[in-house]
């Protein structure tokens, strides 16, 4: 919207020509949800306080959380309102991938408010489903990787890249890409979901990986760098980058609510929103892979109750004390707030980790 | 995830319980100073396009 106005002023003031780069309207994207989550944040607490709008606790987790009961919930509508309006304000608006995006990261909010909204206000613990939750997750997600495959015109639009290994692509095909990208997309929605466990656990990691993806995107989108760089050049999706900063300054901006003791959490709208979004920023990067590299803290997560369920249900013992894994560790005698750190740091240094695959190749 | 099971505990438990510290209390106070940090950065960065 704002490029818009900037490239019609830039035609007699040259100075607002600055605007046309993703790199500063990243930045600014990012202060912008920064500072319309400061703005909207209290007066969002409030209502969700006076609708009493309160989080139910596990009664089998640790009896630690059982204190959190009533804190409100479905907080994560602040981040995805900055988003919203952050990447419509400073993202060019003719890219179909930041609509793509956009699209899904509110299609799974949406989902995620419904199932917020059934347990906290109908007071129906159950919620939405989770089939039917899955269902809706898969419809959304296919429904943008399909719009993506049948659009994409070059096969390193579709190949799977492999890190450091510049000459490997494995092509997939649309089918390929397809379902490589719903795994990818509903796959990290739900393992965020599961990391939302600890005050402020969920929100930094995704922060910091959507930093990341907003230099991979930049970077796909460059030609020069892509090529510099051996990765798949992927026009148009440097405006990734300023989608990506909006998440990061609205994450950060919420992290301030959200670090403990929280006075908001993010709920399902939010967890499952964030997740699909980084998710599918991954996929049109073609950075699955690495993906899965810096988001190692949520796969992790995610692993940790598979396998719980699963050995439960073949030997009748559990490998972890408690699932998802923060709960195992609170057990083993960590605080809350050592778990929360401890895994920002797991995080910063896997996000280190995959932001070297784009010169260690 | 905070899932709602089966005989869970649906306590409607004030922010001001024992257990538990006030919220926006003096605890987040580290963490409220790593994101200005972080804001004072990203606003650094951009006095390198902003010239």
């Amino acid at each position: 919207m704002l490029l818009e106005l900037f490239e019609w002023l830039g035609k007699d003031v040259r100075a607002f020509n600055v605007f046309g780069y993703i790199t500063l309207r990243t930045v600014l994207a990012a202060m912008t949800a920064l500072v319309i989550s400061f703005v909207i944040g209290p007066w969002m607490i409030r209502r969700l306080t006076d609708l009493k709008i309160g989080q139910s606790v596990r009664s089998d987790g640790p009896q630690s959380h059982l204190v959190k009961a009533g804190t409100p919930t479905m907080g994560g509508a602040l981040i995805l309102t900055a988003v919203a309006v952050t990447t419509l304000l400073w993202a060019d608006l003719s890219n179909r991938y930041v609509w793509a995006c956009l699209a899904t990261t509110v299609g799974f909010g949406a989902i995620g408010w419904i199932d917020d909204y059934r347990k906290v206000v109908h007071k129906n613990s159950k919620g939405l489903s989770a089939k039917s939750k899955f269902f809706w997750q898969t419809v959304i997600a296919a429904t943008a990787l399909s719009y993506l495959a049948f659009r994409a015109n070059l096969p390193q639009q579709t190949d799977l890249i492999v890190p450091f290994f510049k000459t490997v692509a494995i092509p997939l095909g649309a089918v390929g890409f397809i379902v490589l990208g719903w795994f990818m997309v509903v796959g990290f929605s739900n393992a965020v979901n599961l990391t939302d466990g600890l005050d402020g656990l969920a929100i930094m990691p995704t922060v910091m990986v959507a930093s990341a993806l907003a230099i991979f995107a930049y970077v796909a989108g460059n030609k020069v760098f892509a090529t510099y760089l051996g990765v798949p050049h992927i026009a148009g999706a440097g405006e990734l980058a300023i989608f990506c900063g909006a998440i990061a300054g609205a994450g950060l901006a919420f992290l301030w609510f959200n670090a403990y003791p929280a006075e908001v959490f993010m709920g399902d709208v939010g967890a499952l929103a964030l997740g699909g979004a980084l998710g599918l920023v991954a996929v049109i990067c073609r950075q699955e892979i690495v993906l899965i590299i810096m988001g190692g803290v949520f796969v992790v997560e995610t692993l940790s109750v598979m396998i719980q369920v699963a050995s439960f249900k073949l030997t009748g013992k559990r490998v972890f004390r408690m699932a998802p894994l923060h709960h195992h560790y609170e057990l083993k005698g960590w605080k809350e707030n050592q778990v929360v750190v401890r895994f920002w740091i797991i995080t910063m240094m896997l996000v280190l980790f995959g932001l070297s695959t784009l010169k260690l190749r | 995830m905070r899932e709602a099971h089966d005989g869970e505990v649906w306590a409607m438990l004030t922010r001001e319980a024992v257990l538990r510290p006030k919220a926006g209390g003096d605890q987040n106070l580290p963490v409220r100073f790593w994101i200005i940090t972080m804001m004072l950065v990203l606003f650094g960065l951009s006095t390198l396009k902003l010239r």
